[in-house]
């Protein structure tokens, strides 16, 4: 189409926010496949979701957008721009930059499960970019739908008409018809004037061996076109468009982007650290004045060091975080050196998810043998002398006797539970050093509880004891709020009397005594029996605060070997030989991966 | 002899439970493969039949296939030939069959002496039958060895020590007493994986085993091998071409031969071993490991006696601590010792060998 016929009031941008599970992607592929975008023997379930492990784990990471060729009732062609977010609290950021690129957004509530801690968060961050909000109510297809129930909960708690409600089946595709129609009237097209310098938001980027990194961009004034010089207006890098083109879901070049339109450009773009999510592309001839809103540096929530298990696979490793980095502007790196783990980095993730999704795609995609220590805040340590520390390392922090007071992140949680696990829910909280602020009645059965406690009570395996105190039925939210003083020690562990500086971690004094009990403990179960015995103690500062053996190896012996044992027994061997190497040897001791994580299942126990 | 009348739970060789037909198709079959390797034959010293359980054939069937090994090997030349048995299955009749045939030692697997044991390792015989079995054998006058079993879970240390008292009793040539190794794809692994079962704790493994080698030193037993004892030149001469990574030919399903510095395998499967012998196309499958500078070690230590270290230098042109220096760290452990020219591991050494040979592999 040349520019001149383009009409841009025939265009749609949105997106769909849900709470996991609720179908936000079996939505997705339904829209797709009810609009013909794909045949339906191309279809693979959830289309959308391209990375493995987003089938596997039921959650999207990276986003991607699609454009749509829909003929509504009026019998006007409109396009619509899907783009996806990624559906979990660690990347709050990246839903609100994909946000910012839309002007309408559909709001998927289970029929079944009603709203959840994740539907409010999203709302929030789609009325915080002043978008059209469709409220869709899916699985109606399910026996224990609960249509009318999930509307005036909408209506109580968030104050959506229950007329606005489209109730659909992303399964069967009842409703979609209806929906699709409602994104054409009731989303504005967008506002940008293609006249204007070029403005256009980068909401996601990922890399591609041949071509580099690839930015997915929302044109929001302007013309981008192949051959012209852009550059990144926060990140100051400059660079000439080879090629650009849109999803359909399928890659097709296009001869420009116009204002309203999404798509992707291919600029030879090598410097992996100048393509930020939320930075806003410009022309270098007639270059907008200023940047779009919104953008900021993420700042990591959690820390932890990230390691090989074999010294010289350092570069490689390097390589592999480079490379992810690529595609996860929130990633935040840098080198770091442990006594007992030689050299590693220190990597910063939004939450505790993306610390998983990070580490699983280095040892999957890239075959990364990890050692990853627990995660750690980042916290604020005042000295005696005057400094301020910023301390996102336990085995870094200073001594006691030279620290005044140590500040540590807060959150407000938001917990969205059945009432009948309202009793439980609150134990925890308060086991976690929550103080209660608030309690709201949804509907007769479902209660909001608010608490506001400490982010490292929340790495320490909060999520897991949720679930499993509630059966599953919680969901929950949080939001850093900001920094309090804590009365907190620094533990240290002992193997065979060395401290291993990477299994040192910061808790509540009033904890300390249970807790270095209980990594003794765990470490006992999880270290192998060596050929010696093995003390391992916790300390605080020189005071030994709990202590515990690992009896020395008494049997470690094939019984049996005859002539057509040999092969099959040099095997055993071999495998015992690797499941060692797996190991990483600290003094004496060898100390298998998962002991590094070990204080973060501690509780999970009782 | 891949042949069982049941099958334990503990087992993972390669037998099965079949019919007299198949049997029969399958003793025609290794008299063919035994033809193949006529020139080999001439050359052995041993003769071991092992199983599955050799003694679940019928008289007239081994019968048949002794007289026609007997035609292929010289008799006079072989200094020890061993048959496995059932407890079950050890008759006068029996007995006749391998006395006619030159058969000198029989190798029996009582495993344990308590009933419950017994039946949980899926043994079918009783403490009676092996009393039973003990009278026969001795009656006969051959040489006999017996198979137990150790740290079965469940089982007590009187258990054990039962099971000891037996063997005083029974007075045996030679014991093999092994540690119950849980194996893969095993009724007893899937107990304990699954929890139905619990396994057998490791400290309690190694006092057994203590508990065993200070009884059998006791009665006169010597301690050969890793989990083989034997009074007096009673050794398995069979067994020690195994340790001593000597050349041996074996013939029959999914058994295994190495001779040339090559080490191959029969198929485990019997309708394609059948189809094989019968096309004249066997196909003995290569293994490629076959390292005999690290092998030596591998089953040479196993022996109490361990390694000489002038023949190894000799054979292979290279000092054993030169090839494999870590070996001289386990000597500053005590898990190793050097006695006049001999690389051997101590007794503690012994029960940590593992730790040894994972180092050196």
């Amino acid at each position: 189409m040349s520019l001149e016929n383009r009409d841009q009031s025939k265009i749609r941008n949105f997106s769909i926010i849900a709470h996991i599970d609720h179908g936000k992607s079996t939505l997705a592929d339904r829209i797709l496949e009810s609009t013909h975008s794909v045949e339906k023997r191309d279809m693979k379930e959830q289309v959308l979701d391209s990375m493995d492990l987003e089938r596997e784990r039921g959650i999207t990471i990276k986003l991607n957008s699609v454009k749509i060729k829909y003929k509504a009732k009026d019998d006007i062609d409109y396009m619509l721009n899907l783009i996806d977010t990624p559906g979990h609290v660690d990347f709050t950021y990246e839903v609100s930059r994909s946000l910012a690129a839309c002007d309408g957004a559909i709001l998927v509530v289970d029929a079944t499960q009603g709203i959840e801690a994740q539907t409010l968060a999203n709302v929030y961050l789609a009325l915080d970019n002043d978008l059209e909000i469709i409220p869709v109510i899916n699985k109606i297809d399910l026996d224990n739908a609960d249509v009318e129930g999930v509307k005036k909960a909408l209506e109580e708690t968030l104050g959506i008409s229950s007329d606005e409600c489209i109730p659909v089946s992303a399964k069967t595709g009842e409703g979609i018809e209806d929906l699709l129609e409602a994104i054409v009237e009731r989303v504005p097209s967008p506002q940008g004037d293609v006249n204007e310098p070029l403005q256009a938001l980068i909401f996601d980027s990922f890399y591609d061996s041949y071509r580099g990194v690839i930015p997915l961009v929302m044109v929001k004034n302007g013309v981008i076109k192949k051959g012209d010089k852009i550059k990144m207006m926060a990140a100051k890098s400059v660079y000439e468009v080879s090629d650009l083109g849109i999803y359909t879901p399928k890659e097709l070049p296009v001869e420009y982007l116009a204002a309203g339109d999404v798509g992707w450009i291919s600029a030879a773009i090598k410097d992996i650290e100048n393509i930020h999510v939320g930075d806003t592309v410009t022309l270098i001839k007639n270059p907008a004045k200023e940047q779009l809103p919104g953008y900021r540096e993420l700042t990591p929530m959690v820390y932890s060091g990230v390691y090989p298990v074999e010294a010289d696979d350092y570069l490689s490793l390097k390589d592999a975080i480079e490379k992810i980095k690529l595609s996860d502007a929130s990633l935040k790196y840098t080198p770091e050196t442990s006594s007992a783990l030689g050299f590693g980095f220190r990597v910063g993730f939004l939450g505790m998810l993306h610390m998983e999704i990070f580490q699983e795609r280095l040892e999957r995609e890239f075959n990364q043998n990890l050692i990853t220590t627990a995660p750690s805040v980042n916290y604020m340590v005042y000295l005696e002398n005057g400094d301020v520390l910023e301390i996102d390392n336990p085995a870094k922090m200073p001594d006691r006797q030279m620290v005044q007071r140590i500040e540590e992140p807060y959150v407000v949680a938001t917990i969205i539970t059945p009432n009948e696990f309202v009793g439980n829910v609150m134990e925890i909280c308060q086991y976690k050093r929550g103080i209660f602020k608030d309690m709201k009645y949804q509907s007769d059965i479902r209660v909001e509880i608010v608490y506001e406690m400490p982010l490292s009570e929340i790495v320490y395996d909060f999520f897991n004891r949720l679930k499993s105190s509630t059966k599953g039925y919680a969901s929950f939210d949080y939001e850093v709020t900001d920094l309090r003083e804590s009365d907190l020690v620094k533990i240290d562990i002992l193997l065979n009397s060395e401290s291993v500086d990477a299994l040192a971690f910061l808790v509540h004094k009033d904890f300390s005594r249970d807790r270095g009990l209980r990594i003794c403990q765990k470490l006992k179960e999880i270290i192998p029996r060596h050929m010696f015995e093995i003390p391992i103690q916790a300390a605080i500062g020189s005071k030994v605060i709990a202590r515990t053996n690992i009896k020395a190896l008494r049997k470690d012996v094939l019984s049996k070997c005859y002539g057509g044992d040999i092969s099959r027994k040099k095997k055993l061997l071999e495998k015992q030989k690797k499941g060692k190497k797996r190991m990483k040897s600290v003094g004496s001791v060898e100390i298998p991966q998962e002991a590094f994580m070990s204080v973060l299942s501690l509780e999970s126990d009782n | 002899m891949p042949f069982c009348d049941q099958i334990c739970t503990y087992c993972d060789f390669c037998k099965m439970v079949t019919s007299d037909h198949t049997k029969k198709e399958y003793m025609k079959a290794l008299i063919k493969e035994l033809e193949y390797y006529s020139d080999l034959l001439s050359h052995i010293e041993t003769i071991y039949i092992g199983g599955g359980t050799p003694s679940s054939l019928d008289d007239d069937l081994l019968d048949a296939f002794l007289e026609e090994l007997k035609l292929m090997v010289d008799m006079k030349q072989i200094k020890e030939f061993t048959i496995e048995a059932n407890p079950n299955d050890v008759t006068d009749n029996w007995i006749k069959t391998l006395k006619k045939h030159h058969i000198t030692r029989v190798s029996m697997g009582v495993q344990s002496m308590s009933e419950n044991i017994l039946k949980f390792l899926g043994r079918t015989h009783t403490a009676q039958i092996v009393e039973d079995a003990i009278k026969t054998l001795k009656k006969s006058k051959l040489n006999f060895n017996l198979d137990f079993l150790y740290a079965i879970p469940g089982q007590t240390k009187e258990d054990l020590e039962k099971d000891l008292n037996y063997i005083k009793k029974f007075d045996p040539h030679h014991i093999s007493y092994y540690s119950l190794i849980l194996e893969d794809k095993t009724v007893l692994n899937y107990l304990i994986n699954k929890h139905k079962v619990d396994d057998f704790s490791e400290d309690l493994a190694r006092d057994f085993g203590e508990i065993i080698d200070d009884k059998l030193n006791g009665i006169g037993y010597k301690k050969y091998e890793f989990s083989n004892y034997c009074k007096p030149g009673f050794e398995s001469k069979h067994n020690l071409i195994y340790w001593n990574l000597e050349e041996y030919l074996g013939v029959g399903l999914n058994a295994s031969s190495q001779f040339n510095y090559v080490r191959m395998i029969n198929p485990r499967k019997i309708s394609v071993y059948l189809n094989d012998i019968n096309d004249k196309s066997l196909t003995m499958h290569h293994l490629e490991d076959f390292n005999p500078q690290l092998e030596t070690l591998l089953v040479g230590l196993r022996k109490t006696e361990g390694i000489d270290l002038e023949q190894y230098k000799k054979k292979f042109k290279i000092d054993v601590f030169k090839l494999y220096p870590q070996l001289k760290k386990y000597i500053d452990l005590d898990l190793l010792k050097i006695e006049g020219s001999r690389l051997m591991f101590t007794n503690e050494g012994v029960y940590l060998s593992n730790q040894v040979f994972v180092d050196i592999i």
